[in-house]
């Protein structure tokens, strides 16, 4: 019969408390605002599922019975080892519990809350709770708890919550204490001369860090949660005033619509809000970097950040975005051009050189010069492939390789890649299965591959490539012409948010290319992105190019100078 | 999404480099072979002629289109032929960029049979880029208009390169004497290369999704003066390379200068880099006349949503392209005048002249009527 009560009350209350809102309160339902109480002990009941479960404590109030209130905690929570309780008796003989979860909480901030608990002396719970809220705690944020929802949202947030019998509201008060790891290096995103500084798996440190970087008011904070098992926290985080309403609107529906029990990390959030689930390059950026989050802040981009994943999602993303590296904004302009250049040119050399090998060694043979075809043709005499499956054995070895050295310990990976290559590639030729010429091309194509930034794309590229080898090896390089064609036309087809995702090549944008090929100085950054800062264009004045009158030389020799002449030299 | 799902819109720059690359494909496939059969050395003048024909044409439907902003030209033919007339010039329209995607196709199959592929059955080519063209239509002009945007430099480079690259073989002498025979054999071959323009009517059709709306009839007609001298450019290194003799017979004359230049001991062959910008233009205009013909059958059969008619049209277009010629000498049976620009001019030409008279009947009208109202 309960069961049944339960289920009815599911299909009630179920869709209103999935759906969590930016700025909404992590409680959310307030059962005590005039509905009828339900009784906790229908949490008894084990054949409640999960969502039964759910519905019943989302409608549970804190009731005045301390006792009440503890046996409606076991009920919910169970017999957890990690839920402290500490029942402490006043001077005016007043029960009071001060309940914690073990791990997440500061152990003399407790028993500060302790301290002061006891040397409340009031006489009426109401009074206990209110001059505790005022006074005694007034050091720490508090803030009142009336349901069970709000009471394990405090909890589980790392919050002491005092209850005391008497009232049918207690207080929460802030004693987190979050076991994390240290801010360390990203391993995925490494730079030489930039800031050594990751995110980490706490959005509260994530959140703090972004704070170090801009200190505006104008970097804002959206949280919600998702997840009605996990409540994982989401913030997203934009600049005020340059990131487009209308993207902000868009981030937020797309956000809001995700209804799923769980949220483990930036993964299941991207697939729920990019453009298109089926696109082989990533339509959102992920990065590990607080100084890459910033930047793209800055150029009116939004950040979503989830607990527990050191990934932060940067939308909109476009394909520019996928050939830079922190690094291009701490090294020398011209020669991160050349390497800004280097990054295409190997990206596309990673996608087509085998395609377009087998192509014109299967088909075209009168595109080679005479001498290198009669070169290639010696070296093959004798393998007993076609040189399509020639390529393409390697190519998969190769990517058996990389995925061993990836999944090994990394004192073991790089030995096992590195030996498997020489090892294998040596005795594959010595046994006359593959020629030298394969072996180059598939190397050049790891070497170009390992060039690409973004390790999402470079995973891509490895797709393609296969695609191409396939392509050149039934059609020629009609087949690779046609391939990329297809890339060019998909890709120019992909949104990001609203945004053409192959920007700025196609839309072509002039100004998008100083950050895509053709980096520029940071002084002659005047402008921001025209597609995500149009609120505010403007990012610089410009004539700031350092000449050679601001040097410290002829600074010194003003200075040097009497008064007159050093007016003189200025207004020269 | 509602940004995403706004309507399409493509910038004038991005139609521009469509009809630069549309055009310039066929240049270099078949013109030269066309305009040197009459024009001989002087095939660069006839070239230049066309060229000025094709902007004025060009400045004619781009000018009508500017009269009626939001319409396209199935929409403004009816409205000024009346409803009867008008349906029969609008079908008559999507048969143009019915023929025009399915001739491209069969040029560009053609050449990849005589120049990579002679084992490979024209079908294959015919259907695979009929399918890439109804693909692109399908997805929607903003998405071909970026391709064409990131394809042009590409495009612009490796036919600029070809040519560059047959500079050493270039005989001047080939070129003269320069209009010896008179005018008359330059002003016959003309017709042909002017009736390709045909391509031009595409902008009839996008004029309703072009952006800046101030500059879009400045970029239909500037995309029919560049092509002109790219054309200009290719008869005379076409006539300088293979002398007129060679140029007027060979099938595929730029891919025969192509490869009959050994620009250095290292780079023997740079015959690819011309077809490949042949895939890319062919790939550009293919996908626009889908698209338009789609767009143009799905409003005469008032369906709301094109995307229905772009398979129907894709499969048209490949049996077109298939069955439409025996083999590549009929298409050049097929180009050669007087047959395909009478063909064109009475197709294209007469509708629009006649839209042109109602337009220009309308205006007078409406002025006559304001003034006896005043």
């Amino acid at each position: 019969m309960a069961f049944n009560l339960v289920r009815a009350l599911i299909s009630r209350f179920a869709r209103r408390t999935r759906r969590g809102g930016f700025g909404a309160s992590p409680g959310r339902s307030s059962p005590s605002s005039g509905r009828k109480r339900i009784d906790p002990e229908l949490l008894a009941d084990d054949s409640l599922d999960v969502g039964a479960r759910k519905a019943v404590t989302d409608r549970l109030a804190l009731d005045a019975r301390l006792a009440e209130n503890l046996r409606m905690l076991e009920l919910a929570a169970g017999p957890s080892p990690d839920i402290i309780v500490r029942r402490i008796a006043t001077d005016a003989s007043l029960d009071i519990a001060v309940i914690n979860l073990q791990g997440i909480v500061d152990q003399e901030r407790i028993e500060g809350v302790v301290r002061a608990v006891s040397s409340a002396g009031v006489a009426s719970a109401p009074e206990l709770i209110s001059e505790l809220g005022a006074h005694l705690l007034r050091s720490s944020h508090v803030k009142t708890v009336s349901s069970f929802t709000d009471l394990w949202d405090a909890l589980s947030g790392g919050l002491a919550v005092v209850l005391a019998d008497g009232h049918n509201q207690g207080l929460a008060c802030s004693a987190q204490s979050f076991k994390t790891r240290p801010i360390q290096e990203p391993p995925t995103d490494t730079t030489l001369r930039g800031p050594r500084q990751g995110f980490i798996e706490d959005l509260t440190t994530n959140l703090a860090i972004l704070r170090q970087w801009i200190r505006t008011p104008n970097l804002w904070i959206e949280e919600t949660r998702l997840g009605h098992l996990t409540q994982t926290r989401l913030a997203i985080a934009y600049v005020k005033g340059l990131a487009s309403e209308e993207l902000l609107a868009e981030v937020r529906q797309r956000i809001q619509r995700i209804e799923t029990d769980s949220v483990l990390g930036t993964g299941p959030v991207e697939d729920f809000i990019q453009d298109t689930h089926l696109s082989f390059f990533p339509l959102i950026l992920r990065t590990e970097r607080p100084d890459r989050v910033v930047g793209n802040l800055l150029e009116g981009r939004v950040a979503i950040m989830v607990q527990n994943s050191p990934f932060a999602l940067v939308a909109p993303m476009d394909y520019g975005m996928l050939f830079q590296s922190a690094d291009d904004y701490y090294e020398p302009v011209p020669i991160v051009f050349v390497i800004s250049v280097l990054r295409v040119i190997a990206f596309w050399t990673s996608i087509l050189l085998p395609g377009a090998f087998v192509a014109v060694l299967t088909f075209h043979h009168e595109l080679l010069p005479t001498s290198l075809l009669l070169r290639i043709v010696g070296d093959r005499a004798g393998v007993p492939f076609p040189v399509i499956v020639e390529v393409f054995l390697m190519e998969l070895t190769f990517e058996l390789l990389r995925e061993a050295g990836l999944r090994l310990p990394r004192a073991v990976g790089s030995a096992v890649t590195i030996v498997g290559a020489l090892v294998l590639g040596e005795a594959a030729i010595n046994a006359g299965l593959v020629s030298p010429s394969v072996i180059i091309v598939v190397a050049t194509t790891a070497i170009a591959s390992f060039i690409l930034p973004t390790f999402s794309f470079d995973i891509s590229a490895r797709l393609l490539r296969f695609a191409f080898i396939v392509a050149g090896g039934s059609i020629g390089l009609f087949g690779v012409q046609y391939g990329i064609i297809m890339v060019v036309l998909i890709l120019a087809s992909r949104r990001s948010f609203g945004h053409p995702y192959l920007a700025p090549v196609a839309p072509f944008i002039g100004g998008g290319w100083k950050d895509y090929l053709f980096r520029t100085w940071h002084w002659a950054k005047t402008m921001r992105p025209k597609l995500t800062g149009g609120r505010e264009p403007i990012r610089a004045p410009g004539g700031q190019m350092p000449r050679p009158g601001a040097s410290p030389e002829s600074e010194g020799l003003q200075q040097l100078q009497p008064e007159g002449g050093g007016a003189k030299s200025k207004g020269r | 999404m509602k940004m995403a799902e706004a309507r399409e819109i493509i910038a004038n720059r991005q139609l521009a480099a469509i009809l630069f690359m549309m055009r310039t494909t066929v240049v270099i496939s078949f013109v030269p072979l066309l305009t040197t059969g009459n024009a001989a050395q002087d095939a660069w003048a006839a070239g230049l002629i066309a060229g000025l024909l094709l902007t004025l044409a060009a400045w004619g439907i781009a000018e009508l289109a500017a009269r009626y902003p939001r319409l396209t030209v199935v929409d403004y033919s009816r409205m000024l032929l009346g409803r009867f007339l008008g349906t029969i010039v609008s079908l008559v329209i999507s048969w143009h960029f019915l023929l025009i995607a399915a001739t491209d196709i069969r040029i560009y199959a053609e050449l990849m049979r005589v120049a990579f592929m002679p084992n490979t059955p024209i079908w294959f080519t015919i259907v695979a880029m009929a399918f890439l063209a109804s693909l692109a239509a399908w997805f929607g002009i903003e998405p071909i208009g970026r391709a064409a945007d990131a394809f042009l430099p590409i495009f612009a480079a490796f036919v600029a390169l070809t040519l560059l690259g047959a500079v050493p073989s270039f005989n001047v002498h080939n070129l003269q004497p320069a209009l010896a025979r008179g005018l008359r054999p330059v002003l016959s071959s003309v017709w042909t290369p002017l009736g390709i323009g045909l391509q031009w009517i595409s902008a009839g059709m996008l004029f309703p999704f072009l952006i800046p709306q101030n500059r879009r009839v400045h970029s239909v007609v500037l995309a029919a003066v560049l092509p002109s001298a790219v054309l200009a450019v290719v008869a005379a290194m076409l006539v300088g390379v293979l002398g007129t003799d060679l140029g007027s017979k060979s099938l595929f004359p730029f891919l025969k200068m192509a490869r009959s230049v050994r620009p250095t001991r290292t780079i023997e062959r740079i015959e690819i880099l011309g077809t490949v910008a042949w895939g890319l233009g062919l790939f550009a205009g293919g996908s626009t006349m889908v698209y338009c013909g789609s767009r143009a059958l799905s409003q005469i059969l008032r369906i709301t949503e094109y995307r229905k008619i772009v398979p129907v049209f894709g499969v048209l277009v490949a049996l077109y392209s298939m069955y439409a010629y025996k083999d590549a000498f009929q298409l050049v049976r097929f180009f050669r005048p007087p047959g395909f620009p009478l063909l064109i001019a009475l197709t294209a030409g007469v509708p629009y002249a006649l839209m042109w008279a109602s337009h220009i009947a309308r205006h007078l009208l409406r002025r006559r009527t304001g003034r006896q109202d005043r």
